[in-house]
């Protein structure tokens, strides 16, 4: 990047689909698009892991947070609890920090949440729109307009002015 | 800024001319006076294309952003034409003048509030200051002011907390409603700042609105400041802007093809991919130009005590306005 710039990489998120305890109730889908493959390398995609890793671990422990409080009165174990709390915030300060890492990049993750759990995530890049084309994409959109002339008349003769491609043909 | 050189050309040389515009933003110029339906094909119309290349002169001479178009004009047109005010022209209709703000649209009350703009298009992303700067001064002011988030659907705009959520939810003309009405403006140097120069107040609200703009180092204060407006800028401050402007793009390449991604156009120094002229601007410093403009508004003149009463109104309709909207909230806030 810039030689002088004082970047801060954000913490490692190791792709969880990698580990031998993977659940995959709790790994997030991304919004409109697949998942990426484990190990991409293109710089969206990353992001994009990376975001859905912190959001399967917040979920992970949102249910172990939610077996615990289920359980008899008796079984409740205030440490345990106390210890999930703790893993939550670190996980949520790794989610700060990848938001504020790539918020100049125009990166915007919004989690959809459904009964305390993220079951989506939307994630915006400034380098591509919603439809993933690179925004500085030429693309051009068309239309046929037909408008029947009046008996007699030509086009030619017609006292208006237009401009385009395919008006006035030569 | 098209629309103060045509108007000083007819301050300037009243009755010499008729003018008409042909624009991509044709609802900045609705209620103008100065405009006449104009045919391009009648052979006594001549067509200019306007321009503003004194914007390559911003870092040696002293001009404002007004003078742009209008030494191009006089160049075109052999004119003379001085600025006679240092805004854009933007006007009402006398309709749009008597109707309630959008925001009291919503909250069904009078409610004095301030703009927000916490984010940007996404070719000059250098100009974004970090979201989280934004909802320190938003969090800041909580309990005194209204702060009213705006910003194109299709832009970088990220969703602010505590704060009246209108993104994408307004037309040009209805952003002009809302500058019209609000006792104050927070922005990056973008279209609402020169909206805040540009539109009258509503009756009964101070002339000059209050503008606090989060500048940095890009662009000389003398090319885009306007008179009342805290313009927090970093030139001659840092060696990359030292002698006026960067001029460039962007924060950090966004790798979209763009030419703004080359090295001439990428900040030279950035701070956790911010640039060091945004990171030296502080929540403090924002707060403490805020907090100035705040000292003779209609929110500071409000009780403490009194405005929590009477906010609890409009907030609740904030609330439901809000809730009504597509935005999710944090799963763990839920979880804990």
């Amino acid at each position: 990047m810039n030689p002088r710039s004082t970047q801060q990489q954000p913490c490692t998120l190791a792709d969880p689909r990698l580990r031998s305890d993977f659940a995959p109730i709790h790994y997030p889908r991304l919004h409109g698009q697949d998942t990426p493959p484990v190990g991409a390398t293109e710089r969206n995609d990353r992001i994009q892991l990376e975001f859905l890793a912190v959001y399967y671990g917040l979920n992970c422990e949102h249910s172990r947070l939610l077996e615990l409080r289920g359980r008899p009165a008796a079984d409740q174990l205030p440490e345990e609890e106390k210890e999930i709390l703790r893993a939550i915030e670190r996980l949520l300060v790794v989610r700060d920090q990848l938001e504020d890492t790539y918020a100049p990049l125009g990166v915007l993750a919004e989690p959809i949440v459904n009964d305390g759990f993220t079951v989506t995530v939307r994630i915006g890049f400034a380098n591509r729109d919603a439809a993933g084309r690179l925004r500085s994409e030429m693309f051009t959109l068309s239309t046929c307009v037909p408008v029947p002339l009046p008996g007699g008349l030509r086009f030619e003769d017609m006292p208006i002015s237009l401009q385009g491609p395919g008006i006035y043909p030569k | 800024m098209l629309t103060a050189a045509v108007r000083d050309l007819h301050r300037c040389h009243p009755g010499q001319f008729l003018t008409d515009v042909r624009t991509d933003y044709p609802q900045l110029w609705e209620n103008n006076p100065y405009l006449t339906p104009l045919d391009v094909d009648e052979p006594e119309v001549e067509v200019l294309e306007c321009h503003y290349p004194l914007i390559d002169l911003a870092n040696q001479r002293p001009v404002h952003f007004v003078h742009g178009f209008i030494e191009h004009l006089n160049q075109q047109l052999g004119l003379q034409i001085q600025p006679t005010r240092l805004a854009g022209d933007i006007h009402l209709s006398e309709e749009e003048k008597r109707r309630p703000s959008p925001v009291e649209e919503v909250t069904g009350t009078h409610v004095p509030y301030w703009l927000v703009v916490a984010g940007g298009k996404f070719d000059f992303t250098i100009k974004w200051w970090h979201f989280r700067r934004w909802q320190r001064v938003v969090d800041a002011f909580r309990d005194r002011v209204l702060f009213v988030q705006v910003g194109a659907a299709s832009h970088y705009h990220p969703p602010l907390k505590n704060v009246l959520d209108l993104r994408g939810e307004t037309s040009l003309r209805d952003l002009i409603r809302l500058v019209h009405h609000a006792e104050g403006v927070l922005c990056p140097v973008t279209m609402l700042m020169h909206l805040a120069a540009a539109v009258e107040s509503r009756p009964g609200a101070s002339a000059q609105r209050a503008c606090v703009v989060v500048a940095g180092g890009r662009e000389p204060a003398t090319w885009e400041a306007y008179p009342g407006h805290q313009f927090l800028h970093t030139i001659g401050q840092l060696a990359c802007c030292a002698g006026g402007g960067c001029w460039r793009s962007r924060s950090v390449p966004l790798e979209d093809g763009d030419e703004k991604d080359r090295p001439e156009n990428v900040c030279v120094d950035t701070v956790n991919n911010l640039p060091r002229c945004m990171d030296l601007i502080t929540p403090e410093k924002v707060m403490e130009a805020v907090g100035l403009h705040l000292g003779r508004g209609e929110a500071a003149r409000r009780p403490r005590q009194q405005a929590a009463h009477w906010d609890a109104s409009p907030f609740t309709r904030i609330r439901q306005h809000e809730e009504g909207r597509a935005g999710q909230a944090r799963p763990v806030a839920t979880a804990l």
